[in-house]
């Protein structure tokens, strides 16, 4: 399984702090968070900030790269200041 | 004078005596206000270098034209002095709501010098300002005595155990609002003065009503509206940065020895929501509402900052979140700057773990920390050597490379070797390790925008733009979260889009465009509201004629300024420098470019300044900002 976390705005605005979804592509692993989050839009998760254990993974490309198990995807929106 | 009450008063602890700090409506027209202006009134106070702990050594308070206005966010007062932890110019905001009450009793601002024999506190009304005896505050805690001084209506502004006891690191509290940074409680201590209170019902005259509501109206929807400041800071607070700031290697970690912490979920933002969060909170006048409300002890008390979770958490491998929280809570209550405390613990920490210092205190061993503050504010035990902070501690024990401050004030929750500008800012910012007077640049790489915090290129100009707006800001009173309206929505969330990431890409090749605007600001002698409301507010209040670019160069002013103080309190150049872990040690073996590229960036920036190469401002730029007067 692949362990999708959400942070920032989208943890809260869905009220989800983390989800345990299927190997595939990162736009299967987006597409089946959409399904069983319906607090979660498309357009959020796309302009998300993405960090693939622990790598920001950016670009059109990132969508095909694909998921193994264990692998830990991070969804983060955009933060400010403190 | 349209926005200033016009008076600022002279308290005389030595020999108990007031009287007025006259300053002309130029010198508010140069300086402004908050630090700007208080930065002017020590310049002509000392003649020489000051130390901080002398009976030369004075409190200046000052307010801003906004200060008791509707303008949002502008209830901030500034505090300067001599600080005890660097021996240079100190000046420490607070959200508190001290000023408000100190401009409605009829006056700008507080100049204090002398030293009591006895303890005492001040009281100011309208009609009369009185030294009074303190005996019996004396050794009571910072809510307690905010307590013991009388109810809703006054402002109050006091000292903990710690600033009793001149804890270097010690701050001084409004509400359970602290001018936390440099020591300035300690100089209150010093001086026997416990706290000052203030209350009246005068209020100051806004030059132009009508246009000046309006254009508070316009500027609170647009605060509201900001995914930043209308979202992002009222639903996590700035605990919202920790996780991004964790992936970015950030945050700080284990005395800054890294820049992630595998433990980040337990202190986030998102689990101080989740699990403590009772409710918002906000200064006066903030439509924001960044607070958090969470509980200590079974009290309702103000939570965790991104920085105390940073330098109380990840930095000590201390993974629970009602720990930081009870920390948070006692260092407000000893009246603690939790930052210095952190640091100064984590640094302590680590010369324990190679033998430098056998003090027992461990990483991740987090039972004996709520003690520790105690012993740190009543300096006993190894609390009086924690209470001298990192840079006296690595003098007597060693280990100045990893001592994290610099200037001798300890470093904020970012870990520079992955946002070079922020490494810039700390290194350059004029009351040492400071990340908001070090001009915050960390929000263009990284928690903002998506600049890249591994490149050197560019940053120099940014920095300076950043530092001299942020003075700029404090010196108007308003809270810099309002700046955040500067980036533009588009490009925060749009991060993955072709176009802002190339934006993103080329920001840093336009360094030279920065740098020119910033060293022709009358390039920029209008409004752009939206853009940037404070200038349009200040004129709307005072009648002053304040554009952007009039704004920007202030700040230039109170900058190039508090260097001149600085100057003759001895900095030198090689003090514009970091602790040799962040420019001499990777934070990632694979990645050469994971140290702070210092060298690089900062003779560019020196230059942009207008400086020498010693770091001295030239008299050309001096006399450019009107400063010609002003020598070192």
């Amino acid at each position: 399984m692949i362990t999708v976390k959400f942070f920032g705005l989208i943890s809260v605005d869905s009220n989800i702090r983390q989800l345990l979804v299927k190997e595939g592509t990162v736009r299967e692993v987006l597409n089946e968070v959409v399904q069983s989050c319906p607090n979660i839009s498309e357009q959020l998760l796309t302009q998300a900030i993405m960090f693939l254990n622990n790598q920001h993974i950016t670009g059109k490309k990132r969508f095909s790269v694909v998921l193994k198990e264990g692998d830990e995807l991070a969804l983060l929106s955009p933060s400010s200041g403190g | 004078m349209f926005g200033y009450a016009g008076k600022i008063a002279k308290i005389n602890l030595s020999t108990g005596t007031v009287g007025d700090y006259t300053i002309s409506d130029k010198d508010r027209e140069m300086f402004l206000g908050g630090k700007t202006l208080a930065a002017k009134i020590i310049y002509d106070s000392f003649k020489s270098k000051v130390e901080a702990f002398s009976e030369e050594n004075i409190i200046v308070i000052t307010t801003s034209p906004l200060a008791s206005s509707t303008s949002p966010c502008s209830s901030r007062f500034n505090v300067s002095t001599i600080s005890p932890l660097t021996g240079l110019l100190v000046s420490s905001n607070c959200g508190g709501s001290f000023g408000l009450h100190l401009k409605r009793a009829g006056y700008d601002g507080l100049v204090i010098c002398g030293k009591s024999k006895e303890k005492v506190y001040v009281e100011i009304t309208t009609e009369d300002i009185s030294i009074r005896n303190a005996t019996h505050l004396w050794g009571k805690n910072t809510s307690e005595v905010q307590d013991l001084l009388g109810g809703k209506n006054i402002g109050k502004f006091v000292i903990g155990i710690g600033g009793e006891n001149i804890v270097r690191y010690a701050a001084v509290i409004s509400e359970e609002r602290a001018a936390g940074r440099g020591g300035v409680g300690a100089v209150f201590g010093f001086k026997n003065l416990k706290g000052i209170i203030a209350s009246g019902k005068e209020s100051t005259e806004t030059f132009d009503k009508q246009n000046f509501k309006n254009h508070n109206l316009n500027w609170i929807k647009s605060l509201k509206k900001h995914i930043l400041t209308g979202q992002q800071l009222p639903k996590l607070g700035t605990a919202s940065l920790v996780s991004m700031m964790n992936y970015r290697n950030q945050f700080a970690t284990k005395n800054y020895s890294r820049g992630s912490y595998h433990d980040f979920e337990r202190i986030n933002g998102e689990t101080l929501r989740q699990d403590h969060l009772i409710k918002n909170k906000g200064c006066v006048t903030c439509p924001i509402q960044c607070g958090r409300v969470v509980k200590a002890y079974g009290k309702e008390v103000k939570g965790p900052e991104l920085e105390t979770l940073g330098l109380l958490g990840s930095n000590l491998l201390n993974n629970d979140m009602q720990s930081i929280i009870n920390l948070n809570h006692l260092c407000d209550e000893y009246g603690i700057d939790t930052i210095s405390f952190g640091s100064t613990v984590g640094f302590a920490m680590e010369l324990n773990e190679k033998g430098l210092w056998k003090n027992g205190l461990t990483f991740g061993d987090c039972s004996r920390l709520e003690e520790l503050v105690k012993k740190v504010a009543t300096r006993e035990g190894i609390g009086n050597e924690l209470a001298e902070g990192t840079k006296r501690i690595a003098a007597k024990y060693g280990g100045r490379d990893f001592a994290m401050n610099v200037k001798g004030l300890e470093i904020a929750a970012y870990e520079p070797r992955a946002a070079q500008g922020m490494g810039l800012g700390y290194a350059t910012s004029n009351r040492g390790g400071c990340h908001l007077n070090g001009g915050y640049l960390v929000v263009l790489e990284g928690l903002g925008l998506n600049v890249s915090g591994r490149i050197a290129r560019g940053k120099a100009a940014y920095t300076i733009f950043f530092q001299d707006l942020m003075e700029a800001v404090s010196a108007g009173g308003t809270c810099l979260f309002t700046t955040y309206s500067l980036l533009p929505q588009v490009l925060i969330n749009n991060p993955n889009k072709s176009l802002v990431r190339f934006i993103n890409r080329v920001i840093p090749y336009y360094g030279w465009l920065v740098g020119f605007l910033h060293n022709n600001a009358w390039l920029m002698s209008f409004n752009l509201k939206g853009v940037l409301p404070h200038p349009a507010s200040l004129r709307l209040v005072t009648g002053l004629k304040v554009t952007i670019g009039s704004f920007l160069k202030t700040g230039e002013r109170g900058y190039n300024l508090e260097r001149i103080i600085n100057i003759r309190q001895g900095l030198k150049s090689s003090d514009d420098t970091l602790p040799k872990r962040l420019t001499s040690e990777l934070q990632r073996a694979d990645d050469p470019d994971s140290k702070v590229k210092l060298e690089v960036m900062i003779q560019d920036y020196y230059k942009i300044r207008g400086w020498d190469e010693q770091g001295v401002p030239t008299k050309r730029r001096l006399k450019k900002l009107g400063l010609e007067g002003y020598s070192l």
